[in-house]
């Protein structure tokens, strides 16, 4: 008998010998009956309940009339994000448009448009993702030591994946969190995020040629906002900025 | 058989049931191989019986049905392992463990068959590689998919699969190797 030949049924002698399962065939398949039940049922009342679901406010206005305004180009040939501050707070808008937001005839506070998307939510492997959605999904080369990739999760509207979340953990602190979303938008779009400025410090760094928005908020937890053609990316976590700026841009599109 | 059920639509109850019981062995081996903790390989077997139902449509080519499971099998097993705390203990290659065990089996080795020896060591060793690397043996080696297969079920490159085999059977073979009564078994 060859070597390889012994390998195999060496293999083959180690894969028989198995440790029983804690329980029996049939109580794990009443436990995996249960689970596509449960998910099924979850499944169905997202549906029903589309517009109580997770809703995305995808229109935030706040006050009538911002003071100051920068325009910041992230990509300049096919994503605007306008950057207006008024008082204590600034409201972010990244859009297709090439035109910043009006402030003209702004509906008042008590007037927000909310649009309610239904958001659906799976985690699995990398590659079942990537499997699972029209669109490449990348990951950084680059992070900090120790950390290492948690889980990775696929966002649906409607029944379409839009939205990857990469969630990297420190290994030597599992609340030291790095989080990276990825969300496709292939058609024109507008969204909107408004922020607190006593409690950010918001400003514009360079990323890979292009520019992007840092926030940094009080508590030490930092997002970088950025958009490259037909995605958009949030970036997150309490690394130091210098960190997750490396992090960033060691993405590979 | 298979080609007949799960066309578009999930499978009934009766029909997963039948894959169920023809898999159940098979899945079970399969996560405890990448596990090697049946609390572990229970928890993955579980997954991928879910798994497996909620993507059955989209398998193709029913006759490959055990293969396809396979895939989702280790893939799920790793996952578990990932989530697991210290984890990372068992599968990074702890060379104090391994010197341990080469030592408590040196007592013996004046009176054991060499080749009982190599494989005694081999076995050990498989326990102390990563995850991805037993997925690789297993599937190549225990359940004869080819490169291109693993490559298919798995989503990476054929160039890949083959990296992770000689990978694989490099770390093993040093760890058989560190005994110099040991000898290598063949490669690819």
């Amino acid at each position: 008998m060859n070597e390889e030949q012994n390998w195999k049924e060496w293999l083959n002698e180690d894969y028989q010998q198995v440790e029983d399962a804690p329980h029996s065939k049939d109580e794990n398949w009443e436990t995996i009956i249960s689970e596509i039940s449960q998910t099924n049922q979850h499944q169905k009342k997202i549906s029903k309940k589309s517009l109580l679901a997770v809703a995305m406010i995808t229109v935030i206005v706040i006050g009538s009339a911002f003071v100051q305004t920068n325009q910041m180009q992230a990509f300049d040939w096919f994503v605007n994000m306008f950057v207006t501050t008024e008082g204590d707070k600034t409201q972010i808008t990244q859009t297709t448009n090439e035109k910043e937001p009006s402030t003209d005839a702004l509906p008042d506070f008590d007037n927000i448009t909310t649009n309610a998307v239904p958001e659906e939510s799976k985690e699995m492997t990398f590659e079942e993702a990537q499997d699972e959605t029209d669109f490449n999904i990348f990951a950084p080369s680059y992070l900090p030591d120790s950390y290492q990739l948690e889980s990775v999760t696929v966002f649906y509207e409607e029944v379409s994946a839009k939205k990857v979340q990469l969630e990297y953990v420190n290994n030597l602190n599992d609340n030291d969190v790095i989080t990276l979303y990825q969300t496709y938008q292939p058609d024109d779009f507008s969204a909107s995020k408004v922020v607190d400025n006593e409690d950010t410090e918001i400003n514009t760094i360079e990323l890979d040629g292009g520019e992007a928005r840092l926030i940094e908020f009080m508590d030490g937890h930092i997002q970088i906002i950025w958009s490259t053609p037909k995605t958009n990316w949030l970036l997150e976590g309490s690394e130091n900025k210098q960190q997750l700026i490396k992090v960033a841009e060691s993405i590979d599109y | 058989m298979l080609k007949k059920i799960f066309k578009k639509s999930e499978p009934t109850h009766e029909e997963f049931r039948l894959v169920y019981d023809m898999f159940y062995s098979r899945v079970y081996r399969d996560v405890y191989f990448i596990t090697k903790d049946s609390h572990l390989a229970q928890d993955a077997l579980q997954e991928t019986f879910v798994k497996a139902y909620k993507h059955m449509h989209r398998l193709e080519d029913r006759e490959r049905m055990g293969a396809w499971l396979s895939t989702i099998a280790t893939r799920t097993a790793i996952d578990v392992l990932r989530k697991r705390k210290g984890a990372r203990e068992v599968l990074t290659e702890d060379i104090t463990v391994q010197e341990r065990n080469m030592k408590e089996k040196g007592l013996d080795t004046s009176h054991i068959v060499e080749n009982n020896l190599v494989k005694e060591e081999l076995l050990e060793s498989l326990k102390e590689i990563k995850a991805e690397y037993r997925e690789i043996i297993l599937l190549r080696y225990i359940h004869d998919l080819s490169i291109k297969e693993i490559a298919d079920s798995l989503h990476i490159n054929e160039s890949t699969v083959k990296t992770r085999l000689h990978r694989a059977r490099n770390k093993v073979k040093e760890k058989v190797q560190r005994d110099p009564k040991r000898q290598w078994i063949g490669g690819e």
